[in-house]
């Protein structure tokens, strides 16, 4: 083979390879540099910043509040001594909500429509219910109870049980009109996605890999999925469609990526990511308008 | 950051008084007469690393996964080959997988009691108390700390973590020198993700400072005050403790040790921003120093949930795929791969055992609150460095974890094996009275 044409086939072999490199993952803006234990990330309403759970020294794990302009951090609920995680927020942002651990094996709900002074508590029996989260619509909370989805009607108090199979059922996430609910299940065998019609109640299967694949989080526009995935050996983030495909990974680092997050108007995600064993809050544009 | 009491004190500067004299309250006793009596032994391990995986890990979702176990039984994890051909573990453990044919693994742990602060007990010193939950031998590591011949100006039995081990049944009996008393107890440090690592033994006395440290006579003089106030040992012990902690805090090169921002972020790093992955930095450094016994605990509390006390301990009646798939699996996963690294790396890994266990396991059948509740009759222990053989899985669990198979390992094999490793053989258990009829665990040896 001439020189020439080893040249140009060289040229062809890397050209070839250029949709994989621009496939690769979007820039990332890291948003917190204390590297503390984190978890929960949520948009404000608007956007203009974000909630998580982080590590604290006493309780040991509170509610940030991080103004996206400035950079500012504030404690949300600075008077509690109890841990506070999984803060999440009605679509029209009128409805706060978060979960807060009151004993022995003891949580509850906490639901403010407006000002801290609002906030009410849920839910006091001795039962851990775990991973709330309130619809967009903010007419209710779901959760896990033993492996099980429930929601609860905030008008009516009504606790109605979603799933009953085999396995866990875990993560739940309502949809943005409110008639579908996506959880990750192990009814067959480990966890993987799935999305419950709830009028029909049928189920359909958004995943299946030997992999884990958890905490779905329903796009604004109601398209899109994204969630948490080890089947390429550590925590990454995916996306997959609403009905099962285009499945597509976002992230792509060597250590872990968990909890996503959609921006109220698409478009962009923030989430945990672990950098040498620190733990910061980032966010990134979406490689193609997705949603 | 090196915290000493409610001090900070960077590295070497700013140790208080106070902070010295608390420490005195603090250490444990040498000066014993069996001290001198005990001659030179050689040993296979100069250090032990114990991580306390407080609360009780499922070894179903863990390191004795059950795939082929109904899904009641089995839960909602995969598993993944491991570096040993046909041993597979759960996949919230990758690194681990990666690194098996580095440690041995026994499956058929067994304890006496499926209360945590007695089976918790029985684990730390190798059977049950003498009485109801009392009477408890001494700790592995008091036992050592009572031998212990080597460098003076550290403890030799030091616990890492965020505090002593609590239940919301109480406080664990045989966390240390049980009836031998509470000089033998070990030497608290509490190390957190938060940059900071503290001596809470040393806050008893505030506004003392490193440069008045040399004040001795001064200090003698508080120390007389305190003494006649508290309950603490007699005069000769007194002045040992004085001693010890006097070194300890005047010793640059002592307090050093803790002060974990002198490690280069990068090893920070690998071992994870966690308490627990801190904690285990910090053995490794102790280690560097000579300290022959360090206990890393997971957490302060076994509970899981705790209101304010919350530090997610592995006692998961509820939560328990959750917190292993959130939290449990992957910061165990990092940190102890990275101590099993770091020690390799620098030569350590000869010379150091290090064991990672709980007090029990959990039931292999799934609980009605979806989580595992106690679980005596079976569990798992890891076992690395100093004269173990690696790469060997010991005993083998029936179909569902109910029960071993094969090689029961009780916690007195744990204990003397711990210490034969250490050096301390049957002849000075025996003048000890200490894990008596006491048999090694063999096939990691």
């Amino acid at each position: 083979m001439k020189p020439a044409t080893r040249f140009l086939l060289a040229i062809l072999a890397a050209i070839s390879w250029l949709p994989v490199m621009l496939s690769a993952e979007e820039p990332v803006e890291q948003l917190t540099r204390d590297g503390l234990l984190k978890r929960d990330p949520c948009y404000l309403p608007g956007a203009s910043g974000i909630v998580f759970a982080t590590r604290h020294r006493s309780p040991r794990m509170v509610l940030m509040q991080l103004e996206l302009e400035s950079g500012k951090l504030s404690r949300v609920n600075p008077e509690s001594n109890l841990v506070e995680m999984a803060p999440s927020y009605s679509a029209d942002g009128s409805l706060f909500c978060f979960q807060r651990l009151t004993g022995n094996d003891e949580t509850a709900f906490v639901i403010q429509e407006g000002e801290p002074s609002s906030q009410r508590q849920l839910v006091g029996s001795r039962k851990v219910n775990w991973n709330v989260q309130i619809s967009p619509l903010g007419d209710e909370v779901a959760y896990n109870l033993s492996g099980q989805i429930y929601l609860r009607s905030l008008k009516t108090d009504k606790e109605t049980k979603l799933t009953d199979s085999a396995g866990r059922n875990d993560w739940p996430s309502i949809s943005p009109d409110g008639k579908q609910v996506a959880f990750s299940s192990s009814r067959d065998g480990n966890y993987d996605l799935y999305v419950v019609q709830r009028e029909s109640s049928k189920v359909r299967r958004l995943t299946a890999t030997e992999g884990l694949d958890m905490r779905p989080r329903w796009s604004p526009d109601g398209s899109q999925i994204l969630f948490t995935s080890n089947r390429d050996g550590n925590y990454e983030i995916y996306m997959v469609g609403a009905d099962g495909s285009g499945l597509e990974r976002l992230t792509n680092h060597g250590e872990q990526d968990d909890y996503a997050c959609w921006h109220p108007q698409g478009g962009q995600i923030a989430w945990i990511r672990e950098e040498e064993g620190r733990f910061d809050l980032v966010r990134m544009s979406l490689p193609k308008n997705a949603n | 950051m090196f915290q000493i009491g409610s001090f900070q004190a960077g590295g070497c500067r700013g140790t208080s008084r106070r902070a010295f004299l608390q420490a005195s309250f603090g250490l444990p006793l040498l000066g014993s007469s069996l001290l001198a009596a005990e001659k030179p032994v050689i040993s296979q391990a100069r250090s032990v690393i114990l991580l306390w995986l407080w609360g009780g890990p499922s070894h179903l979702d863990t390191f004795d996964p059950k795939p082929d176990a109904p899904a009641t039984v089995r839960g909602p994890f995969s598993t993944i080959g491991t570096r040993i051909p046909g041993i597979r573990f759960s996949e919230l453990f990758p690194r681990l997988a990666a690194r098996n044919d580095r440690f041995s693994l026994v499956r058929s742990n067994v304890n006496h009691s499926n209360a945590h602060h007695v089976a918790g007990s029985i684990a730390l010193c190798g059977r049950p108390g003498r009485g109801d939950d009392k009477d408890y031998d001494p700790n592995f590591g008091s036992i050592v700390q009572r031998l212990h011949r080597g460098r003076q100006d550290l403890p030799p039995f030091i616990a890492v973590g965020p505090g002593h081990l609590n239940t919301a049944a109480g406080d664990i009996k045989a966390y240390g020198g049980g009836v031998w008393g509470p000089a033998y107890d070990p030497f608290p440090v509490r190390c957190s993700e938060m940059d900071d690592v503290q001596l809470p033994s040393l806050k008893l006395l505030e506004g003392q400072t490193l440069t008045r440290l040399s004040d001795r006579a001064r200090l003698q003089q508080q120390l007389a005050v305190l003494r006649r106030m508290d309950r603490h040992p007699g005069p000769r012990q007194w002045s040992n403790h004085f001693e010890r902690a006097y070194r300890l805090v005047t010793s640059e090169e002592g307090r050093q040790v803790f002060d974990l921002a002198s490690e280069q972020s990068t090893t920070r790093g690998m071992y994870g921003h966690t308490q627990f992955g801190q904690s285990c930095l910090l053995a490794r450094r102790l280690v560097e120093a000579q300290v022959p016994y360090i206990q890393v605990n997971w957490s302060e509390y076994v509970e899981n949930i705790y209101d304010n006390r919350t530090d997610f301990g592995w006692d998961t009646h509820w939560l328990n795929f959750e917190n292993m798939a959130e939290r449990h699996g992957p910061i165990l996963d990092r940190s102890l791969s990275a101590l099993l690294d770091d020690l390799q790396q620098r030569g350590l890994l000869e010379t150091t055992l290090v064991v990672a266990m709980g007090e029990f396991g959990r039931t292999p059948s799934i609980s009605a609150n979806g989580g595992r509740d106690h679980w005596e009759r079976c569990y798992f222990s890891i076992w690395a460095g100093a004269g173990i053989q690696p790469g060997r899985v010991i005993g083998e669990s029936d179909s569902h974890g109910n029960d071993p198979l094969s090689d029961p390992v009780t916690p007195l094999m744990v204990g003397t094996t711990m210490l034969d490793q250490l050096g301390i053989h049957s002849e000075q258990r025996a003048r000890l009275r200490v894990l008596p009829e006491g048999t090694l665990i063999d096939q990691l040896l």
